[in-house]
């Protein structure tokens, strides 16, 4: 129940996936001999049926290692194309490291950083990020969701605002990409990160998209390839492999989203009902269908993943976790250090079904009792 | 976010049976001595409550609250200073209470492991 961390492999993924990995195993940058021309014409057909699912054109597709890749890629790519227009850059504080970290790095190098706070629910203010823009601003990175509350940011209204002031939009759209629609024209982005193991897809493959005329710098330097924006013999496993994924979402988003969200609501009020004390952290309308975090004051978010045994989740902290202390996200809503020790994420996916999520919720309850009939009583 | 644990968490087979079926859980009514230590920034708290006679620590009962590690230290030291004398008791250190837990997955898991400074604050004012 951790789908929010990553997602197995859909079976049609890897049957697809399959050729690449064995007989098909050109070099599609080798279109001096036919096995690499039919290998490259795959990767262009992948192309372009991933950038359809996201309204791009295939050229406005550049494929990378993952999510992490594409927001350095973006940010550090647009940051230094376009350091002679400006130095400032805007993001939110409940963006995942891949860009909160890449804009702290940008700042230690030059570039100054405006991070934007979020209320009680997670949603950064658009009002705020108007205020925020100055004639020196030349990128803004808000995420379309939240990979630990699943609260989905008002990105079209931000993107709107960012077009009228003629500043670049970057959306980090990894965990809402295959979980609910996501359109590059809707969100008015210049570019867009996603990656293919957070919808059933093979990991190690991500892709950015770059909006047609938007200038960024490579990160990686070498054999010029994806028209000089990444150099690096492509994955092609993985390209196929995120087509396929992107194929899956488009046949199955939607029915499936709608029976995670009835899932969603059986678990949400099987906790409610049986653990006194839950707290529902995230926006309770404005968050991806699979997604549920909760606090259990009284209790610590590792004992009680230990206590339920069988069950996979994430915990907002842990006395392990290189991060100390509740995380920046739950730190970001205001979330007391006590009540963030005592987080849970619950990510559902396509092997979850009613009878699995009303045994971990029974399990959460007997574990949240037992855990806090152990506390000292004074 | 976080670490993202199934199953054992990394965790020994000691560890796991004592946060499963703590020993010695509770309080003893009218203990001859008793303390509740907390760990700052965490929530990591031990209760220890003491039965003594003649000078010497006849029972011993805990509450813990907190990560697996807090707890499960909590009800291995119970054994660890039952029969002990407070001399004894006051010489316990948390290495040895973290040997008895089978080691830990993590040395920073140390600073779950509030025994000495239990036994210390309950004990050290004790007439011996």
């Amino acid at each position: 129940m951790d789908h929010n961390a990553t997602t197995p492999l859909h079976e049609e993924v890897l049957e697809a996936m399959m050729p690449y990995l064995t007989d098909q195993f050109a070099n599609p940058a080798s279109i001096t001999h036919a096995a690499g021309r039919v290998v490259r014409d795959a990767v262009e057909a992948a192309r372009a049926e991933i950038a359809a699912f996201v309204g791009a054109q295939p050229s406005e597709i550049v494929f990378t290692s993952g999510a992490t890749e594409s927001d350095n890629l973006a940010l550090k790519g647009a940051a230094w194309a376009h350091r002679d227009h400006g130095d400032h850059i805007v993001t939110s504080a409940t963006e995942h490291k891949a860009v909160l970290d890449t804009c702290r790095w940008l700042q230690n190098n030059g570039f100054r950083l405006t991070v934007l706070p979020v209320d009680a629910d997670g949603l950064v203010d658009p009002a705020a990020v108007a205020a925020a823009l100055s004639d020196r601003t030349i990128l803004v990175s808000v995420q379309h969701a939240n990979s630990e509350i699943g609260t989905i940011q008002p990105v079209e209204e931000i993107g709107r605002l960012c077009r009228e002031r003629g500043v670049l939009f970057h959306c980090d759209a990894t965990q809402s990409v295959g979980r609910i629609p996501f359109s590059v024209a809707d969100v008015s982005c210049d570019m867009a990160a996603f990656s293919g193991h957070k919808f059933y897809g093979p990991k190690g493959i991500g892709a950015l998209f770059v909006r047609r005329r938007v200038r960024i710098e490579p990160i990686l330097s070498g054999g010029g390839q994806e028209n000089g924006r990444r150099a690096g013999t492509l994955n092609v496993p993985g390209v196929i492999g995120l087509a396929a994924a992107c194929r899956v979402a488009r046949r199955d988003r939607e029915a499936e989203s709608l029976r995670l969200l009835q899932l969603r609501t059986i678990l949400l009020d099987d906790i409610v009902s049986n653990v006194p004390g839950a707290r529902l952290n995230g926006h309770p309308v404005r968050r991806l269908p699979n997604n549920l975090n909760f606090s259990f004051p009284g209790v610590e978010g590792e004992a009680l993943i230990l206590g339920m045994k069988t069950v996979a989740l994430s915990s907002g902290s842990a006395c392990t976790a290189d991060e100390p202390g509740p995380s920046h996200v739950l730190k970001a809503i205001g979330l007391p250090d006590e009540l963030g020790h005592a987080t849970l994420r619950f990510g559902l996916g396509r092997g979850n079904d009613e009878s699995e999520v009303r045994s971990v919720a029974a399990a959460l309850a007997g574990a949240v009792a037992r855990l806090r009939s152990l506390s000292p009583t004074s | 976010m976080g670490n993202e644990t199934a199953g054992s968490g990394g965790y020994g087979p000691v560890l796991l049976d004592h946060f499963e079926h703590p020993r010695n859980l509770g309080e003893i009514p009218r203990p001859e001595a008793a303390v509740t230590v907390r760990a700052p920034g965490s929530r990591d708290s031990l209760q220890l409550t003491f039965r003594i006679r003649q000078d010497r620590i006849v029972e011993v009962r805990f509450r813990a609250g907190g990560c697996p590690v807090a707890i499960a230290a909590g009800s291995v030291a119970t054994g660890l200073l039952e029969g002990r004398s407070i001399v004894e008791a006051l010489g316990l250190k948390d290495s040895e209470v973290i040997q008895a837990l089978g080691g830990l997955p993590s040395p920073r898991l140390r600073r779950s492991v509030l025994v000495a400074r239990a036994v210390r604050e309950a004990l050290g004012a004790h007439p011996h």
